[in-house]
């Protein structure tokens, strides 16, 4: 079966899209793990250490921190903005902590297995 | 053991004066043979129950979960109706027969308690999907 480009980059963004959506969760996180960010740099860091892969917007982002912060994975402290009021940032609790730690044990470091990094450099 | 927000007593105010309207309108509608004002004011009924629930729990999603929220509502709307629905009934012996009452109670109080068990099996009101999506 011919492919062209076209169908290709369709069925590429679809797949991406979908990969993409389900990994707000471990950015928001691993950014929070990095150290305490208020929502304009939880964007940043994504955008940076995705090379603007993965992008999502504010709104989903507050979304899920508000979420998040009623199952206690995350905590957060208002702190004087040099623009305009104070800012949230945001921090892991220790629960958000423990599970981020799990999670990356048992689905971040399967891509570290040595036999798959060789299949990925093949 | 959780305190009602300021829009759940609401909620069950106008919830507790609707149900007293609807019964004695309905009392009155059977006494009378008015068989086509029952069907109007149990569908008015409905639609003002119905915006009730809308307007109070729109402001109450602001602070609470969807989970929680439709269960909170679902249980004061049950609780405020059969109250008065018995009231009503020990009060004025009204038309409505006792047994049936206490089956329609019996089998939305099994509806009450299958909602109870599927907002209990969530991570702080919310659904595994609505967490994560």
């Amino acid at each position: 079966m011919a492919l062209n480009d076209d169908y290709n980059k369709l069925v590429l963004t679809s797949w991406e899209q979908a990969f993409h959506k389900g990994q707000l969760t471990f950015w928001i996180l691993i950014g929070l793990k990095e150290s305490p960010k208020c929502l304009e740099e939880i964007l940043v860091f994504i955008n940076e250490n995705t090379n603007g892969v993965i992008m999502f917007d504010e709104q989903s982002i507050y979304r899920a921190l508000r979420k998040y912060y009623d199952v206690e994975l995350i905590d957060y402290e208002l702190r004087d903005s040099e623009r305009g009021p104070q800012r949230k940032y945001y921090s892991l609790t220790k629960i958000g902590s423990a599970i981020l730690k799990e999670f990356i044990e048992r689905n971040i470091k399967l891509f570290q297995h040595k036999n798959l990094v060789k299949i990925l450099n093949k | 053991m959780k305190k009602l927000s300021k829009n759940q007593i609401l909620f069950a105010v106008i919830s507790l004066v609707l149900t007293a309207l609807f019964l004695h309108s309905l009392n009155y509608f059977i006494a009378n043979q008015q068989w086509k004002n029952i069907q109007i004011f149990a569908v008015a009924f409905g639609v003002f129950m119905f915006l009730n629930g809308l307007i109070n729990g729109y402001f109450d999603s602001k602070d609470m979960q969807k989970m929680e929220l439709s269960f909170s509502y679902h249980l004061i709307t049950f609780i405020s109706f059969n109250a008065v629905q018995f009231l009503y009934l020990m009060l004025y012996s009204s038309r409505f027969s006792f047994m049936n009452t206490a089956l329609t109670t019996l089998f939305w109080g099994v509806g009450v308690f299958v909602h109870y068990l599927s907002t209990k099996n969530t991570i702080k009101g919310y659904s595994a999907e609505e967490l994560f999506d």
